[in-house]
C-alpha cells in the first residue's frame, strides 16, 4: 500500500508518496503563475493544475516500484478558490482565486441586509471578498449572462475529483469559507442561497474529510499512468490549512500550528467552551476541522516572511544574485544567530493586516529610526514585528477563552533558531520546532489512510509520524522591553490608521 | 587689497582668499573631527580649528604679493569653550548637537516660562545653547566652573587668540540664552538666577565691525609675510554668513544650506509679530544687517538623512559608483519615478524646527510589498524638504513675500533635489556658482569693517552669482501638496510613541 498526498496550492503543486507509516518516499512538485492582469484581479487557468497533476503522479509512479498494485490518495487543497463550469464541467473563465479583492464592495451589502451576528453563528464567517458568497453576488452583477448560463460553481477539491471520475465533491472544512455553509448542521444554508439566489445544484456535493469515495476507474488509472492492475482508492482531503494541522498533531483545543511562509497563518484547535461573542467581534473565523465535531480558527498575516524577503530584495544585499544564494541568505546571514533587541519598531503591515483588523488599508512601517540604525537591526525589527502580531492574535484569543498551550511550527521561517527564539519569547510559549516539513501533503496522507482505515484515529497519528525537533522555551532576558514594545506595536498601528487610509485615498494599491 | 573670509566650521575650516572685487584668488580646506566620549557628549578640541586656521592661510596666502589684508569669521554657533586665567583651555568645545545639558533645559524653562524666554532671546530653551551647557559645568565640573575665567564660544575665542578682546557677534549671542536680541545687552535677570558672572562671558558687538589689525607677531604665527597688514572685523554665525553669501538680505529672501544638518535662513518682515513667531515655536535671530530679524529653521539629519540611508542601504550602489567613477548620489538618485506613496519622517536625530523634539524619531510609513529601495531614497529627499515646507508654508500664512530662495551646501549639487525642493516649495529656487557661502559672507564682512563696501546688502546681491534656477513642476506641485498634507500628520501621530520608544531601557541587553 502506498500512500498519495497531494497538496494542490496557489503557486504550486507538490505530491508526495509515502508508506503505511507515513514515512515519505517520493516526491515532485511544479510551480504555476497565478495571473493579475488588473489590480484586484488573481486568477489561475483550472486546466494548468490537472495538466501539472497528471505530469507530476506519472512522475512519480514512473520512479516507483510498480510491483505494488494498491494506492490510495487525497488532496490538501488551496481554500476560497471558485471555478465557474459549464454543463460538462469545463471551466468557462480562470478561477478566481483567495486574494482576489473585486467582490469586497458585496460586504457592505451583506452586512446591510443579513444580521451578521446570526450569519457568523451558522457559518462562522464573516462577510468578506474571499467568501464564495461575496463572489457570487459580484458575478451576477458583473457578468449575469455567465452567472445564469454556468452550470457549476466548484471549488479545487470538487473540480479535481470530477476530472478523476467522481461527482463535485468537496468537504466540511473547505466548505467553511463560502459564507452560506452551515457548520453546524453541515450542510448549505438554504436561508442565505434563497436569500442571493444561488442555486444549491450548481454547488458541489459535501462530505466530511477523510472519506473512503471509491475506486479510480480502468480508464482514468491507464490515462494517470496506473498499472492496469492496481486498485487506486480515493478519499476526500481537507482545505490546506486543516491538513497542515493535521500534519504537524495540532488535534487538541488549545494546540496552534504556525506556519511561517510568505504568510504567517496560524490554525488553532478551539476548545468546546468558548465565547462566541468574543470570536464574532474579534473577526476570528470559526471553521470545520477534519476531526469530527472540532472546530478551529485562523490568523493570518499577510507578509509574515513575506516582510523579510521584501527586506531583502530592496534593502538586502545588491549583489546576491542566484536564487540558492538568495535562499540561504534569507534565513541565514540575513536573520543571523545573536539576539539583541533592536530600538526601531517594524509593523509587518505591507500588505494589510488578517485577524482581527482585517484592515486592508493597514501598510508597513519602520519607526523608532535613528542614526545607528542599520541593517541588521531593520531585520531585528522585522522578526519582533512579525512576533508581536503573532501576540496580539493570542491575546484577542484568550479574550474569547482560547489560552493557547502549545505552538508548532513549520515552514521555512521555522528553519531560523533565532527568529523562534525571539517569537516564544515575545508570545511567551513554547514553541515546538518539528521534524518534518511536508505541510499540507502529510496531512493529506493521513486523511488519505483514515479514509480506508490503515489509521483508527487522526487524534493520535499526526504526532506519532511527526516528531519534535526542538522546543524554544520562553525566557524573560527581555522581557521587559518585548513588553513595552509591544504595547506600543499595538498604539502606533491605531494612530497610523488614519495616516494609512489618507495614502490609501491618493495612491491606489 | 585682498580679503580673507574663513569658515570655521564642525568638521573643518575654510579659507578663501578674494580680491577687492569678490573674485577668488585662491582657497584651502582642513578637515578635523568632533569627539563623542560619551554619547550625547560632541566635543571639539579648539586649538584643532586654530591650527586648522593657521595651515590654511599660510596655504592662501602663500602666493599672494599682497600687503594689505581684510579678514572676517562665518562660525559655528552655539559652543561653549571655559578658559583660565592664563587663557588655558579648561575642556573642550561643546558642541550645538551635544546634549548632555539637557536637564538644565527644564530648569530653565520653568524658572522663567518660553513665553519670556522667546521675548528677550527669541529662542526656546535647548541643549544648544550655552547657558544651560554653562549650567551643566556649574554642577558636574565644579572645578573647571571654579577656574574658568570665561566661558567663550569659537568666534569669541578665536578673537581673543588673535589679540582683540573676547568677542561676539549678536546673531552669536542670540543663541547663549542669556542675551536680549531687542535692547542688545545681557539678561540680567537670568544671569543672577544662573549664579554666573558677567565678566566671564564674551562681549558682545555688531558684525562686520572693525576690531583692529593683527600684531606682527600673530600675523606671522598665522602665516602672512612680515610686513602684511591684517585688518580684522567681527564676523558672525555661519547660518548669517551663508544668507549674505547668497544675497540673501531683504525680507522675504531665503537660503536653505543643506549639508549633514539642513538648515534655513528666512529673513523676516517687521510685520510678523513676536507673537505670531511664538505661536508657531519660530526663533528669530538677528541677522549681520543692522536692526534686521531672521528666522531660522534646522533639521539635524537633513543631508545626513541620505547619508545614512546610503550608508546602510547602498552598499552596491557605493561599490558600483567606485568602479564607474561616478558620484555615489548621481546613481542613487537617478531617475525619473511617479511620486510615490512612501513617507520618510527625517527625525533621526530629533526633530529640530519647529517642535524641538530632540526625543522625535525617524520613521519610513506607508510602506507595501511594492515599495522600493528607489522609492524609499525619494522619500528621504521629500521628507526632508517637506519638514522645511511645515516652516515656510506657516510662515506665508502669516504674510512673508516668497522672494529669492537660494540654496547651497553639498546637498545643492543634487539637481534631482533642487527641482525637489521647487517643487514641493513651488517657488523658484536658484543653486549658486558658490556653494559654501559662509566664506563669501565673512569676505563681505570683513570688506565692510574697512570700509571699502559701503553696504553689506548691494554687495551681497552683487558677489552671490546664481548658477541655475528651478522652476516648479505644475504637475508635480499639486501631488506634492496632497502628500504634503499627509506628512504634516506623521509628527504628531507618531509623537507619543517615539517619546515612549526613547524611554525603552536597552541597558540590560548589550
Amino acid at each position: 500500500m502506498k500512500i498519495i498526498g497531494i497538496d494542490i496550492g496557489t503557486s504550486g503543486l507538490k505530491m508526495s508518496v509515502y508508506d503505511e507509516k507515513a514515512d515519505i518516499l517520493k516526491s515532485n512538485s511544479a510551480t504555476y503563475t497565478v495571473q493579475s492582469p488588473f489590480s484586484g484581479v488573481v486568477e489561475l487557468d483550472p486546466t494548468i493544475i490537472w495538466e501539472s497533476f497528471k505530469k507530476i503522479l506519472n512522475h512519480l509512479l514512473n520512479s516507483l516500484n510498480q510491483e505494488d498494485k494498491e494506492y490510495v490518495m487525497s488532496f490538501s487543497v488551496l481554500g476560497d478558490a471558485l471555478i465557474i463550469t459549464d454543463e460538462t464541467f469545463n471551466p468557462i473563465v480562470p478561477s478566481i482565486l483567495s486574494s482576489d479583492t473585486r467582490s469586497s464592495g458585496y460586504s457592505k451589502k451583506i452586512s446591510e441586509q443579513l444580521n451578521l451576528k446570526e450569519l457568523y453563528s451558522k457559518t462562522g464567517r464573516i462577510p468578506h471578498s474571499m467568501s464564495i458568497l461575496n463572489r457570487l453576488l459580484w458575478l451576477q452583477d458583473y457578468d449575469n449572462n455567465l452567472y445564469k448560463n454556468s452550470s457549476w460553481f466548484l471549488d479545487y477539491q470538487s473540480w479535481i475529483l470530477v476530472k478523476l471520475g467522481f461527482n463535485p465533491t468537496t468537504d466540511y472544512s473547505s466548505a467553511s469559507g463560502t459564507l452560506f455553509f452551515d457548520i453546524n448542521r453541515k450542510c448549505y444554508d438554504d436561508d442565505i442561497l434563497n436569500w442571493s439566489n444561488i442555486a444549491k445544484q450548481k454547488l458541489p456535493f459535501l462530505v466530511p474529510s477523510g472519506k473512503y469515495l471509491g475506486q479510480l476507474s480502468e480508464e482514468i488509472k491507464l490515462e494517470l499512468g496506473f498499472s492496469g492492475k492496481s486498485k487506486v482508492a480515493v478519499v476526500s482531503g481537507g482545505m490546506d490549512q486543516i491538513c497542515n494541522a493535521l500534519g504537524t498533531g495540532t488535534v487538541s483545543p488549545k494546540e496552534m500550528v504556525c506556519s511561517i511562509g510568505t504568510v504567517e497563518a496560524t490554525t488553532t484547535i478551539l476548545p468546546d467552551e468558548i465565547d462566541e461573542i468574543q470570536l464574532f467581534s474579534g473577526n476570528y473565523y470559526r471553521s470545520v476541522s477534519a476531526i469530527p465535531e472540532q472546530f478551529v480558527t485562523f490568523s493570518f498575516l499577510w507578509a509574515g516572511g513575506g516582510s523579510l524577503r521584501w527586506y531583502r530584495d530592496n534593502l538586502g544585499d545588491y549583489n546576491i544574485k542566484t536564487t540558492e544564494q538568495r535562499k540561504n541568505n534569507l534565513y541565514k546571514e540575513l536573520i543571523g544567530e545573536e539576539i539583541n533587541p533592536s530600538k526601531e519598531l517594524f509593523l509587518p503591515f505591507l500588505s494589510g493586516t488578517g485577524p482581527p483588523f482585517w484592515d486592508s488599508m493597514a501598510r508597513g512601517a519602520y519607526l523608532g529610526l535613528n542614526l545607528s540604525s542599520g541593517k541588521q537591526n531593520f531585520v531585528d525589527a522585522i522578526l519582533e514585528g512579525v512576533s508581536f502580531d503573532l501576540r496580539y492574535n493570542l491575546e484577542q484569543l484568550r479574550k474569547a477563552g482560547i489560552e493557547v498551550e502549545k505552538i508548532c511550527v513549520v515552514g521555512g521561517g521555522s528553519k531560523s533558531s533565532k527568529w523562534l527564539q525571539i517569537k516564544s519569547d515575545i508570545v511567551k510559549k513554547p514553541i515546538f520546532r518539528l521534524e518534518r516539513q511536508e505541510g499540507g501533503s502529510l496531512g493529506a496522507a493521513l486523511l488519505a489512510g483514515y479514509g480506508i482505515g490503515l489509521y483508527q484515529d487522526l487524534t493520535e497519528i499526526g504526532k506519532k509520524v511527526n516528531k519534535v525537533n526542538k522546543v524554544f522555551y520562553p525566557s524573560d532576558r527581555f522581557m521587559e522591553i518585548y513588553d513595552k514594545k509591544y504595547e506600543i506595536f499595538k498604539e502606533a498601528y491605531i494612530k497610523l490608521m488614519g495616516i494609512n487610509k489618507k495614502i490609501n485615498s491618493i495612491f491606489r494599491r | 587689497m585682498q580679503i580673507l573670509g574663513i569658515d570655521l566650521g564642525t568638521t573643518g575650516t575654510k579659507a578663501v582668499l578674494y580680491d577687492s572685487d569678490g573674485k577668488i584668488i585662491s582657497e584651502s580646506y582642513t578637515e578635523y573631527s568632533v569627539s563623542t566620549p560619551q554619547s550625547g557628549w560632541v566635543e571639539l578640541d579648539p586649538l584643532l580649528i586654530w591650527d586648522a586656521l593657521k595651515d590654511n592661510i599660510s596655504k592662501t596666502v602663500n602666493y599672494s604679493k599682497e600687503k594689505n589684508f581684510a579678514m572676517s569669521f562665518s562660525v559655528l554657533g552655539d559652543a561653549v569653550i571655559p578658559i583660565g586665567k592664563d587663557n588655558a583651555i579648561l575642556y573642550p568645545a561643546m558642541l550645538s548637537a551635544d546634549i548632555r545639558s539637557s536637564k538644565y533645559v527644564k530648569q530653565v524653562e520653568k524658572r522663567f516660562g518660553d513665553k519670556y524666554i522667546f521675548e528677550y532671546s527669541g529662542r526656546w530653551a535647548h541643549t544648544m545653547c550655552p547657558l544651560t551647557k554653562i549650567l551643566w559645568i556649574r554642577d558636574h565640573m565644579p572645578d573647571i566652573y571654579k577656574n574658568a575665567a570665561k566661558f567663550l564660544d569659537v568666534l569669541s575665542w578665536i578673537n581673543s587668540k588673535l589679540g582683540f578682546s573676547a568677542i561676539m557677534d549678536g546673531s552669536s549671542a542670540s543663541a547663549t540664552l542669556y542675551y536680549d536680541i531687542n535692547n542688545k545687552k545681557i539678561n540680567d535677570e537670568v544671569l543672577e538666577w544662573a549664579e554666573i558672572d558677567k565678566k566671564k562671558l564674551p562681549l558682545v558687538g555688531a558684525s562686520g565691525e572693525h576690531l583692529g589689525t593683527l600684531s606682527p607677531g600673530i600675523a606671522t604665527e598665522l602665516g602672512f609675510k612680515p610686513g602684511s597688514r591684517i585688518d580684522v572685523s567681527l564676523g558672525a554665525m555661519d547660518q548669517l554668513c551663508n544668507a549674505l553669501g547668497t544675497g540673501t538680505v531683504e525680507p522675504g529672501d531665503s537660503s536653505c544650506s543643506t549639508g549633514t544638518v539642513e538648515c534655513a535662513t528666512i529673513i523676516l518682515p517687521k510685520t510678523i509679530s513676536d507673537t505670531e513667531l511664538f505661536n508657531h515655536h519660530f526663533i528669530k535671530v538677528p541677522t549681520a544687517i543692522k536692526n534686521q530679524f531672521a528666522n531660522m529653521t534646522v533639521l539635524w539629519t537633513g543631508g545626513g538623512s541620505l547619508k545614512w540611508f546610503r550608508n546602510n542601504f547602498c552598499q552596491g550602489e557605493i561599490k558600483e559608483a567606485r568602479e564607474r567613477g561616478i558620484n555615489v548620489y548621481d546613481l542613487i538618485e537617478q531617475g525619473e519615478r511617479p511620486i510615490s506613496d512612501v513617507f520618510f519622517l527625517p527625525h533621526l536625530a530629533g526633530s529640530g524646527t519647529p517642535w524641538w523634539d530632540s526625543l522625535s524619531k525617524g520613521a519610513f510609513i506607508g510602506l507595501s510589498l511594492a515599495s522600493n529601495k528607489k522609492q524609499m531614497i525619494d522619500a528621504v529627499m521629500e521628507g526632508v524638504t517637506f519638514s522645511l515646507d511645515i516652516s515656510m508654508k506657516a510662515l506665508e500664512k502669516l504674510g512673508l513675500e516668497k522672494k529669492r530662495f537660494a540654496v547651497i551646501g553639498g546637498g545643492s549639487k543634487s539637481e534631482k533635489w533642487n527641482q525637489l525642493k521647487a517643487d514641493i516649495l513651488n517657488r523658484k529656487v536658484i543653486s549658486m556658482i558658490y556653494k559654501e557661502g559662509g566664506a563669501l559672507g565673512a569676505s563681505i564682512l570683513a570688506g565692510y569693517g574697512i570700509g571699502i563696501f559701503k553696504s553689506m546688502e548691494s554687495k551681497s546681491k552683487e558677489l552671490a552669482k546664481v548658477e541655475k534656477e528651478y522652476l516648479p513642476n505644475k504637475n508635480k506641485v499639486s501631488q506634492y501638496n496632497q502628500k504634503f498634507e499627509i506628512f504634516k500628520e506623521i509628527y504628531p501621530a507618531l509623537k507619543d510613541i517615539n517619546h515612549k520608544i526613547s524611554e525603552l531601557d536597552y541597558s540590560s541587553s548589550v
